[in-house]
């Protein structure tokens, strides 16, 4: 009877006092439920370093500490955390090597997301799809599209949790192919005859038609200047060299124009995979 | 026998729960507020201890480490029904000023609306305080004019009120600076309390109109236009809205000076 008494209290003591590793653990996952990142971190870092921790436990640590970071957007972190998840917690390791993929992805750690998605063998048909939803957007995102169409085969959009956003990458894949492709050199020969001209076909209407603005008010004063008080006028060079300064720099900033828009575009288009790849995502796994 | 020791483990969790609490507030007055925050909401999660005092104690480490969003949103999962009234009033006042320093005017006057609606019976000098510093930040001057007469009137105070001193009277009013700088240049910043950049602001635009004029009359019609009235009209645009933007720093100048003001009176009260 003593044994029990002491069995019980032994229980109740660990039951309050919330100390044994796997009760810890739990506290830990409640508190990533509501949301209370810092306290999480703190219980389970100290958590981290216990020698009497198992694999499991310790894969466990490790994945809800990357979730964490992943949720408070730090992606570096938590993709060293969702690494550090073993092979022994089988649906853990999935949803971290999936999410390490992605922030790799997010990173535009292009490469590194691609070997980890190549080298993962999927457990079901669900996981499946998904790691061909997400090689299909590293693709996308690398450019490779051959690659991509490797895989188009088999994509066939039947399952309902990644068929919407397949077809988003099919989107995706024809704005990439229809994708202006404007010419700097033309940029800075449009520039050169008409000022801003360069900039308008670049894309960037409203500064090209700002920049001809403000180069007819120069280019006009200085000849105001020129007309009434000769070349060696104070008004005329003052004013031409106004002239001239914009008008270099029109020329400049046009072929540049042509990179800012082909970045700006693009970024857009990254964007949008990124958002296609993370949503089956959560609906998996979260 | 059995009877025996089931009393003496039911007996022992009280203890562990008192422990476990005085652990969390010992971390607190040692100034460890993480772990502090931790423990309590162990003790939340384990529902040994009650949920309302837990989260005002977790409420006050975050306020220590000036988290006051966050312990503001800790406060609204506590059930303000339940409790002592003073327990509950902690909970109303806690939720007030915290939505206060961090910046959520309404918030803070709900939690004071809500306050005075449910508990009528507690009066607190602090929580009138703190409604009419937050009808100052909302510049509702004469409300919290209102205010402060009747917070004079229930603690006796004798001393004369900062809202009839000059400088407290009035506060700017940005759209009315914006557009007398529009008309008359320089003006909206001097009537915004800035002098000296009202008067720069006026000396380049009359500079400009006056080149203007001298090309016009001249034969510089190019440079009239385009140098002398088209940046005559970017800095008149500017200078415009740089008077709406003064009169706001001026009036939060003055609501910082007349709280100051409100705490130092109030002080004789809360002594």
């Amino acid at each position: 009877m003593r044994g029990l008494l002491f069995l019980v209290l032994i229980f109740l003591f660990q039951n309050l006092d919330g100390q044994s590793i796997s009760k810890e653990l739990l506290f830990a996952r409640h508190l990533l439920i509501k949301k209370n990142y810092e306290e999480a971190t703190y219980v389970l870092s100290s958590l981290k370093h216990l020698p009497a921790l198992t694999s499991i436990q310790r894969d466990s640590v490790h994945y809800f500490l990357g979730n964490i970071y992943y949720n408070q957007k730090k992606l570096a972190i938590s993709i060293t955390h969702f690494d550090s998840v073993s092979t022994l917690s089988e649906r853990m390791k999935a949803e971290a090597i999936f999410f390490s993929s992605f922030s790799h992805a997010y990173l535009k750690k292009l490469n590194m997301a691609e070997r980890q998605m190549t080298n993962y063998t999927p457990t079901d048909s669900v996981e499946q799809r998904l790691r061909l939803l997400e090689l299909s957007g590293i693709y996308l995102l690398q450019r490779n599209l051959k690659k991509f169409d490797s895989l188009k085969a088999l994509i066939t959009s039947t399952n309902f949790i990644t068929s919407q956003q397949e077809k988003d990458l099919q989107a995706q894949y024809v704005k990439i192919t229809e994708q202006p492709k404007k010419s700097p050199w033309m940029a800075v020969t449009l520039s050169t005859l008409i000022p801003g001209a360069g900039k308008f076909y670049a894309g960037q209407k409203g500064q090209g038609v700002y920049t001809f603005l403000i180069s007819a008010v120069l280019g006009l004063q200085a000849w105001e200047g020129y007309r009434k008080d000769g070349p060696s006028s104070v008004r005329f060079i003052a004013y031409s060299s106004l002239f001239t300064s914009l008008y270099i720099g029109t020329i400049w900033g046009s072929a540049f124009a042509v990179k800012v828009r082909r970045d700006q575009l693009n970024e857009t288009i990254n964007d949008q995979i990124l958002f296609d790849m993370h949503i089956p995502l959560r609906t998996v796994f979260h | 026998m059995i009877k025996f020791y089931l009393i003496c483990i039911f007996l022992c969790a009280p203890f562990f729960i008192k422990a476990q609490t005085k652990l969390a507030d010992s971390l607190f007055t040692a100034g460890q507020y993480l772990q502090a925050r931790v423990e309590y909401e162990r003790l939340l999660y384990l529902g040994l201890s009650s949920p309302n005092e837990l989260l005002l104690k977790k409420s006050y480490c975050l306020k220590a480490q000036q988290q006051y969003e966050e312990a503001y949103h800790t406060l609204q999962r506590a059930d303000f029904f339940k409790g002592s009234d003073s327990l509950q009033f902690k909970l109303y006042y806690e939720s007030a000023l915290n939505a206060y320093l961090s910046g959520k005017y309404d918030l803070c006057l709900n939690k004071i609306q809500e306050e005075y609606y449910y508990l009528p019976q507690i009066h607190s000098p602090f929580l009138e305080l703190l409604e009419i510093m937050t009808l100052n930040q909302q510049q509702n001057i004469s409300e919290a004019n209102e205010k402060y007469n009747e917070f004079v009137i229930r603690h006796h105070l004798s001393t004369s009120s900062p809202y009839t001193a000059k400088k407290f009277r009035k506060l700017k009013n940005p759209e009315r600076a914006e557009s007398m700088s529009h008309l008359l240049p320089g003006v909206g910043q001097l009537y915004a309390g800035f002098p000296g950049r009202g008067i720069t602001s006026l000396a380049i635009q009359a500079g400009l109109v006056t080149f203007a004029g001298v090309s016009f009359l001249n034969g510089y019609y190019f440079s009239g236009a385009f140098t002398g009235v088209g940046l005559f009209y970017m800095f008149n645009n500017g200078g415009a809205r740089h008077a709406h933007y003064l009169a706001e720093k001026k009036n939060r100048e003055i609501i910082t000076k007349l709280n100051n003001e409100i705490k130092k009176i109030a002080s004789e009260v809360i002594k």
